[in-house]
């Protein structure tokens, strides 16, 4: 046990001498040292909390809108074909002979307006088409206007920085051009097409054998007999590539296109 | 042996004990300085002595002893906010702090634990513990508290040397008031019998 020490009759100090040694200044200073740190302050999480809530939100809102214009532009996409119905009524309406070379290129509406642009291979022609309503209402007269590019609506087109151009240049066999495919289908007779006017000139194909794979060459867009034959032996769940895939545009024009592959399904 | 009959009646040190209006005055500063440190200012002159003397007592030097009753009112202040009004007066907390900063400069080995008693309290306790006023017992009754350990001689000083309550104390030490009873009686029965183990 630690003997402790003790003091008899010490002197003993005055009030006085006490209240002398009191700073409450000393200790309000301290205190404001030692304060809690604004980090740790329940503003602190608050403000900062709220500000990344915000930040989510912002980031969520804004990115919703970005898909919304990308829905809109895929949208447009899927438009074009039954666009190119009303085109057709309103060439036919006019009499006029649709080349099939050509390319059509769909602005971004503006003001209930929707521009379609004809390039052909002599002429290019703007139709400017009013929403689709008024459109089957009003006379062929009011709805399209035939005027040569120069003539129509110029500074409209210039005004859209943005134009949607689309020209699908993917090779594909029987509507497909990924993902699973049956015999038959690999088979048939049109081959290697694409929706464009791209013609396919040549492709290799590729069969995997144990660890080597097994190479076609053909030249056009149809699979010979030998590629034929030995599709036969590939088994279910078994992958076929087609690379080396050459088109050629009705320019003349020779490109490579991108290789497509597919899961055997029989 | 000649023995007194009986203990007298202790007095009370009256500085514990406020009335209501005094309470809801001392209450009403702590809610202000939870407010604003600056508001603490009363309470810090009030019971600065008080705090002083309690540190003071329990030590040998005087510049640790305003350390450590500057490092009371600091904690004081830095930890107002979680301060509840317990209907006793705001000085058994700020003892509580006191207390816990004594025994931290004695375990950082800045101070060592003293008794400090005048021989009148000497001579008192001598009689509290029905014993003859006599130079032999006063020297062995310093024999007998240099040798009790810390929570016993800590009991004796605020009990027979500081005249506090009961109350007082188990709100000092974290008692019951019952509890802070046994704990006294258990240390003057233990003296007690030493100073029995003496005479025979």
């Amino acid at each position: 046990m630690n003997k402790l020490k003790i003091n008899v009759d010490r002197l003993k100090m005055s009030s006085k001498d006490i209240s002398s040694r009191m700073d409450f200044e000393d200790i309000l200073l301290s205190h404001k040292i030692m304060a809690k740190p604004f980090y740790k302050s329940a503003w602190f999480f608050g403000v900062t909390g709220l500000a990344t809530v915000s930040l989510i939100v912002g980031s969520m809102y804004t990115l919703n809108q970005e898909g919304d214009e990308l829905y809109r532009n895929i949208q447009i996409v899927d438009n074009v074909s039954k666009i190119t119905d009303t085109e057709n009524n309103l060439i036919n309406n006019k009499e006029i002979e649709l080349n099939l070379n050509e390319t059509t290129k769909i602005e971004k509406p503006i003001d209930n307006k929707t521009t379609l642009k004809i390039i052909s291979n002599e002429t290019e022609k703007i139709i400017t088409i009013n929403n689709s309503t008024e459109f089957q209402k009003n006379s062929k007269e009011d709805a399209v206007d035939s005027n040569p590019i120069s003539e129509v609506e110029n500074e409209s087109i210039n005004e859209v920085p943005k134009t949607f151009s689309f020209i699908d240049l993917h090779p594909r066999i029987s509507g497909k051009f990924d993902g699973t495919i049956t015999k038959d289908e690999l088979m048939n007779d049109e081959g290697l097409t694409t929706n464009s006017d791209v013609e396919i000139i040549s492709f290799q194909l590729h069969l995997i054998e144990g660890m080597t794979s097994k190479v076609f060459d053909s030249k056009g867009n149809k699979l010979n007999s030998e590629m034929k034959l030995a599709i036969e032996n590939v088994n279910v769940g078994e992958e076929v590539y087609f690379e080396k895939i050459k088109g050629k545009a009705h320019t003349g024009e020779i490109f490579r296109l991108s290789p497509i592959r597919y899961v055997m399904l029989n | 042996m000649q023995r007194n009959q009986k203990p007298n009646i202790m007095s009370i040190n009256p500085v514990y004990h406020l009335t209501e209006d005094k309470l809801k005055k001392e209450h009403q500063w702590v809610l202000q300085s939870q407010e604003n440190p600056e508001k603490f200012a009363p309470l810090y002159k009030k019971y600065y002595e008080q705090i002083f003397r309690y540190v003071y007592q329990r030590m040998d030097n005087k510049e640790i002893a305003f350390d450590v009753t500057s490092q009371v009112f600091l904690k004081a202040l830095n930890n107002i906010h979680k301060y509840e009004y317990r209907g006793v007066p705001f000085a058994s907390w700020l003892y509580r702090i006191a207390k816990s900063e004594v025994y931290q400069s004695y375990r950082d080995k800045k101070a060592k634990r003293t008794v400090n008693i005048e021989s009148f309290q000497l001579f008192e306790l001598i009689e509290d513990l029905e014993e003859d006023k006599t130079s032999e017992n006063r020297k062995l009754l310093l024999s007998i508290l240099s040798h009790l350990n810390i929570g016993e001689i800590e009991i004796i000083e605020l009990r027979y040397f500081e005249k506090r309550s009961f109350r007082e104390i188990g709100e000092i030490l974290d008692l019951t008031e019952n509890n802070a009873k046994v704990k006294a009686h258990r240390v003057v029965k233990k003296m007690k019998n030493i100073y029995t183990k003496n005479h025979e």
